[in-house]
């Protein structure tokens, strides 16, 4: 009890105000009980003497005060400081994430969206913000019905990183996923590869018009060396008014012969670009021997011999014109190495590699060799040891198109003189995959 | 009752030519002589026998090694070659027959888009020769071949 203002008054105007808020205040009164302690609790004291008291008691009381409240302090203090670094640990994190180049994507147990970086939510086409909280399979519901949905279930299940590239129709463009799984959820990068997919493509098609016209080529002398003969076979028929019959007979037949020489080859070259984005149940016999037969007259030009090994082997469900361009390069390839004669040994059989059933097709020639240093960069786009012909583009097609079918292709060579010459080794899968192809150009 | 006849002036036929008997006539003319060469004995045979029905005097080879030998003794006034042939191309013979014999006339047969290119990078060096393409109407090639230059 105080004239102007009373106990209860002060010690509201010490914790309104933050500055003072914590000092512990001792009520110091005259009114004793229970009651009357608990009265002065409630209003915000710390301690309750009632007086008479001795000097020493409020020596004491006051001593325990002060510690508790040092102690008090220097933890607050601290928790200040624990949560300092913690947020300055966070926005570090989210600098670092919101600043790569990749979309990046934190998701919990519970498939909530914890996370999303700008790039993550502009290739999603929405804002971070409308995306946080809610689920994934919420927020992106055509999701489970793709590659991507089902790569984040298995990340999740198997704790496996997850890797995907695919074209997600949803939003028309092509990503690849790296997928991590944490026991806190997934961590999920992502990037826009659409471009790089698209020169890709480009690339493929100028080496197919490439292919073409080589192949062009190649028909133009099959067919115009025939179409000379017959020409000058039926006018020699005509002209010779006093050849017996038996002569003339053996002009057109010689002439018969030639056609039929020439239908064969305009029906399997004018086959090799026959309708090729639709998969096929093909018989990769026939494929290489119509190949082969395309090429018949360069490879007796060059007087190389033609060892053929071909086991049964299944049909495979594949696009008839890549296989077409895949031997087709291969074996011109041969033949470029060959010039002065040689064996080319083509072989198909049935095969068990890494688990997997399929077939095997081996293209190989005892011609120069491809030496170490070129054989690191064989597969490159553009990479080529042939001066001023081609477009350093067929292996690297040959590649492509055969992992584009889930296949393998690897290369054995040697330029050393007692046993120069090259293998290529493919091997396709009975249940090949064939990656979705969408039309970019 | 008609025989077919060859009236071979220093040659003989060609033997898959069906000629039903041969003759040697002493006198030689002044046709023009001409020496053709093709890889597929089809081709440069049947177009032997057409020059010779049209009063050339004509002979086969059938590789540019070949050829080069034959032109040697031969001196024809006329070389008609193929281009695309194993071993050596036909620029390539034409090129070594040229410096032998500059004042043979070289003509060039070919079923090839890319011997212009061919013929363009010989004559970027100084070989010129003149360039047919096949397939050839048989009538269409004697014209050209009796055209001048």
């Amino acid at each position: 009890m105080m004239p102007g203002i009373d106990g209860f008054g002060i010690i509201k105007e010490i914790r309104s105000n933050p500055a003072t808020a914590t000092i512990p205040v001792i009520l110091l009164s005259a009114r004793a009980g229970e009651e009357a302690r608990s009265e002065g609790m409630e209003a915000g004291a710390d301690d309750y003497l009632v007086k008479p008291f001795t000097a020493r008691e409020l020596m004491a009381r006051i001593g325990a005060h002060i510690k508790m409240h040092k102690l008090r302090s220097q933890l607050m203090k601290e928790e200040h400081e624990l949560r300092l670094v913690a947020e300055k640990a966070e926005s570090k994190y989210r600098m670092i994430l919101d600043s790569i180049s990749e979309g990046f994507i934190f998701v919990g147990r519970d498939w909530r969206i914890n996370y999303i970086n700008d790039q993550a939510a502009f290739i999603a086409g929405f804002q971070s913000r409308d995306l946080i909280g809610k689920t994934m399979w919420g927020a992106f519901p055509e999701l489970k019905h793709t590659v991507f949905g089902r790569a984040y279930r298995k990340a999740i299940e198997s704790g496996e990183v997850q890797r995907v590239e695919d074209f997600y129709a949803p939003i028309n463009r092509w990503l690849h996923a790296n997928i991590y799984s944490t026991p806190e959820g997934l961590s999920i990068f992502i990037q826009d590869v659409s471009e790089q997919r698209r020169q890709q493509e480009q690339l493929l098609t100028t080496e197919k018009l490439a292919a073409t016209g080589r192949l062009a080529a190649t028909i133009a002398h099959e067919i115009n060396n025939p179409l000379e003969a017959v020409l000058n076979l039926l006018y020699l028929a005509r002209i010779s008014r006093s050849a017996s019959p038996e002569s003339i007979h053996q002009y057109l037949l010689t002439a018969e012969q030639e056609l039929t020489r020439v239908s064969q080859i305009a029906r399997h070259t004018l086959g090799f670009y026959r309708d090729t984005s639709v998969p096929l149940d093909i018989e990769l016999s026939r494929i290489l021997e119509e190949v082969l037969s395309v090429y018949r007259s360069r490879l007796a030009a060059a007087r190389i011999e033609v060892v053929k090994k071909f086991d049964p082997v299944p049909l495979i469900h594949a696009l008839r014109g890549e296989l077409n361009q895949v031997f087709s390069n291969l074996i011109s390839n041969a033949i470029d190495a060959m010039r002065e004669g040689g064996r080319l040994v083509v072989q198909l059989s049935a095969l068990e590699h890494d688990r997997r059933n399929g077939i095997e097709v081996i293209i190989e020639d005892n011609g120069c060799g491809i030496d170490s240093i070129h054989r690191k960069k064989l597969f490159e786009p553009f990479f080529t040891t042939k001066v001023s012909v081609g477009t350093g583009l067929g292996l690297w097609v040959v590649k492509q198109f055969i992992e584009n079918h889930g296949g393998t292709v690897s290369v054995w060579s040697s330029v050393d003189s007692l046993d120069h010459g090259t293998r290529f080794t493919i091997f396709l899968p009975s249940d090949t995959m064939i990656a979705t192809k969408q039309h970019l150009m | 009752m008609s025989a077919q006849v060859w009236l071979g002036l220093r040659n003989t036929p060609p033997s898959n030519m069906p000629f039903d008997c041969v003759a040697e006539v002493h006198s030689s003319g002044s046709s023009t002589t001409v020496l053709v060469v093709d890889d597929e004995p089809l081709i440069a045979d049947t177009i032997t026998a057409i020059l010779i029905a049209h009063g050339f005097f004509a002979e086969a080879a059938y590789g540019g090694e070949d050829a080069i030998r034959v032109a040697e003794n031969l001196r024809p006034d006329i070389v008609l070659s193929d281009v695309m042939m194993p071993r050596m191309s036909g620029i390539q013979m034409a090129i070594q027959i040229r410096a032998a014999l500059p004042d043979t006339r070289i003509v060039l047969l070919s079923g090839q888009a890319s011997t212009a290119e061919m013929m363009r990078l010989a004559a970027a060096d100084g070989h010129e020769f003149e360039l047919l393409a096949k397939p050839i109407h048989p009538e269409e090639l004697i014209m050209r071949l009796r055209e001048p230059q």
